[in-house]
């Protein structure tokens, strides 16, 4: 079924444990496990594109072979109607033997972390329950928040955020794929946009790439631009000058128009505050505001209402530092 | 204000009831067989809308049949503590009202309403009423299936229909001859059609238009019904004017609105009126706290939370006011305008992050955000890949066209 791959993030995602770049320590311990054949459950803890989803598929890859499709089945619990789906089509799919020598077949559970811990807990449940037909490879952020007797039943690996030199090996290895002109400043341009994760860094090199074949600083962050990612630092420039109402209409277009999740934003204006033109006790200050938002947004609250309040609160710290 | 008129012009015999022709034939008929003693069924349950005179019927079953009359609220906890001594007895012989045939008529209303009391043997109790009935039993309910079946196996169920609007224009004409109002008829009309078949409410909102006048006018009923929707903008308004946090929390009991609605008015609306950027951080954070606790209302189903939320909203925003206000038109929450604008770009939007999901092993939130603003680009500059990159994804032509706009 794989006819050629457009999208790079697939086309160059690594096919085998050793493809891997820059996690030696986990990638070793994962291939003694596909070599003896015996996969304990596992959790893969760590930031976006690192690595994680692409070491499950490696896993399966390596395992069964060309029936590595038939005996994977992917789930992303973010995406999924709830617990009782996931139950359903794991149940569903567990129920046959798997095809091939292999006695188990694997579940991949991606952004596990999105569940509940009350479905957390079905979800121990279920893994007690097929644990002789299937094995899970459970993929999160961070794995304080997978139950303990989840995290207890799986081996952890973490995977670090990778460093600029294994995601600008990468890039190279892309650009003298496809024959693109690529200089250090730019890669040191797309690591920067992309903030060392690996698929943000693709995405960023296909559309530079459909710009201009020579790739450089200017383009990466004329890419940048294009594809709105300066949007939230606009919407903090526009509320700290005062003008609520059209960092409003920005954040609004943000989560109606774009669809990003509120989380999302919140982790963006995060991280631009430190570069914000702001008194550093300020910036601190700023910093503790955003994550008690933050933590209300876990707490159910909505996240319009929540952000629309963090805008105000700039608004106001603008007017304070003006005036002082 | 003078008596109020729904109860001034109860009907004083069954047959004088509004618009329920057979469910008056069967009370009668149970009622009889009752005298005769040898009840068909031991109680009656009557069910049906609000303001359709399921209560008015029973206490005028009671009059005619020259019975007692006792009334108890089912969703009253100590009810169940009396109800025996009540009702598991005849009346005592003698009783004040001579004529009477010794019999009490037992009213229970609100009978799908023993919210709370059900685990404390509300339902039992009325259960072993029924096993041994010494009187008469009237059940009343708006919802005859959240009475449990076995209680309702035992009653002979009648149902109170919405009543129709020439009956409500019947009813009301009645009363302004009686008071001596002239009416213009297309009135009347107006407000029976503003009532859904509730009676009840037709015969109160007549009482607050006409009451006093000598005449009652189409325009007087058109203006009154506006002012009841465009009540929003009034609270609003006095909201950021209140002084005092009970003035303020006791604004939103004059609308009918829950929270949430009168929080997203707030939300569109402070950031034109507040000039102070003080007063409009207070204000959200006021709103956001409210919000807070909506979200735990929500998400743990603890409906004590509400009462904060509604506090909040109400007196935490206007607490939160000091510094002037500027005068603006309010405005509808243009949110909900904005969601149904973009309905149709947001489906196909989600459409392709559902595609790109599948295919790069990922989530359609990390679709949207981290590879839907890239194919945008790629779209927009290099046509060859994009066709490409459509037939790959199998995109739909308005999904391409998002993408080329995006």
């Amino acid at each position: 079924m794989v006819e050629a791959e457009e999208i790079w993030v697939e086309k160059y995602r690594p096919e085998k444990l050793s493809e891997i770049v820059g996690h030696d320590e986990v990638v070793s311990r994962l291939q003694s496990f596909v070599e003896k054949k015996s996969l304990p459950h596992l959790l893969f803890a760590g930031p976006a594109g690192t690595g994680k989803t692409s070491a499950a598929l490696c896993i399966a890859r390596e395992l069964f072979g060309d029936g590595w499709r038939q005996n994977l089945l992917e789930l992303n619990a973010s995406d999924e109607r709830g617990i009782d789906t996931i139950r359903t089509k794991v149940k569903d799919y567990a129920r046959t033997r798997p095809i091939g020598d292999v006695p188990y077949k694997l579940i991949l559970l991606d952004e596990s972390d999105a569940l509940t811990p009350d479905a957390q807990h079905a979800l121990r449940r279920t893994m007690e329950m097929y644990t002789h037909t299937a094995r899970f490879i459970l993929d999160c952020n961070y794995s304080s928040r997978i139950i303990e007797p989840i995290q207890s039943r799986c081996a952890i690996f973490r995977f670090r955020r990778l460093a600029e030199k294994d995601i600008a090996q990468m890039l190279k290895r892309i650009a003298r794929a496809e024959k693109l002109t690529l200089d250090e400043d730019g890669i040191k341009a797309i690591i920067y946009v992309s903030e060392g994760d690996m698929r943000r860094a693709i995405n960023v090199l296909q559309a530079a790439a459909t710009l201009k074949r020579k790739v450089d600083e200017k383009v990466i962050y004329g890419v940048s631009s294009a594809a709105r990612q300066e949007e939230v630092k606009e919407m903090l420039t526009l509320a700290l000058a005062g003008k609520f109402e059209e960092a409003r209409s920005k954040l609004f277009s943000m989560l109606i128009n774009q669809g990003l999740a509120g989380e999302d934003v919140l982790q963006q204006v995060h991280r631009e505050v430190m570069g914000l033109d702001l008194p550093e006790p300020v910036k601190v200050k700023l910093i503790d505001k955003v994550g008690e938002v933050d933590f209300r947004l876990t707490e159910g609250a909505n996240e319009r209402i929540q952000l629309e309040a963090l805008l105000a609160h700039f608004c106001l710290i603008g007017d304070r530092v003006r005036t002082t | 204000m003078s008596e109020i008129w729904a109860d001034k012009y109860r009907p004083q015999e069954l047959r004088e009831l509004v618009g329920q022709p057979q469910a008056i034939r069967e009370m009668l008929g149970w009622a009889e067989s009752w005298r005769k003693g040898k009840p068909s069924k031991p109680a009656l349950l009557l069910y049906g809308p609000a303001g359709t005179g399921k209560t008015a019927a029973a206490q005028v079953l009671a009059e005619q049949m020259g019975w007692d009359l006792v009334e108890l609220n089912a969703s009253d906890e100590r009810t169940f503590s009396v109800i025996n001594q009540v009702a598991g007895t005849a009346a005592a012989t003698g009783t004040l009202f001579a004529g009477t045939e010794g019999k009490r008529l037992v009213v229970l209303d609100e009978a799908d309403n023993v919210y709370g009391v059900a685990d404390r043997g509300g339902y039992r109790a009325i259960e072993k009423l029924l096993e041994r009935p010494q009187n008469p039993i009237v059940l009343i309910a708006n919802d005859q299936y959240e009475i449990p079946w076995n209680i309702r196996a035992a009653c002979l169920a009648i149902n109170f229909r919405r009543v129709q609007q020439d009956a409500i224009v019947g009813a009301l004409q009645r009363i302004c001859r009686a008071e001596k109002i002239g009416v213009e008829p297309l009135a009347l009309k107006v407000i029976a059609e503003t009532a859904h078949g509730d009676l009840r409410s037709a015969i109160n909102d007549l009482q607050a238009l006409a009451e006093g006048k000598k005449r009652l006018t189409v325009k007087d009923v058109v203006l009154y019904r506006r002012d009841r929707e465009a009540n929003i903008f009034d609270v609003v308004s006095q909201l950021l004017r209140a002084t005092t946090a009970k003035q303020a929390r006791e604004l939103l009991w004059s609308l009918d609105m829950p929270p949430e609605d009168v929080l997203a008015w707030i939300d569109e609306n402070v950031p034109r009126v507040l000039v102070d950027p003080a007063d409009l951080e207070r204000v959200y954070e006021a709103i956001a706290r409210a919000d807070v606790f909506l979200g735990r209302t929500r998400r743990r189903q603890a409906y004590g939370m509400w009462g904060y939320a509604s506090d909040m909203v109400t007196a935490g925003v206007a607490m939160a006011r000091q510094g002037e206000l500027k005068y603006v038109r309010f405005q509808l929450p243009s949110v909900i305008t904005k969601m149904s604008r973009t309905k149709v770009a947001r489906a196909t939007r989600d459409g392709i992050a559902r595609k790109v999901a599948k295919r790069c092993h990922t989530s359609s939130h990390v679709a949207r955000k981290d590879f839907l603003p890239y194919l945008g680009v790629i779209f927009r500059h290099d046509k060859k890949t994009a066709e490409r990159i459509a037939a790959e994804l199998e995109l739909g032509e308005a999904e391409v066209g998002y993408l080329v706009k995006a």
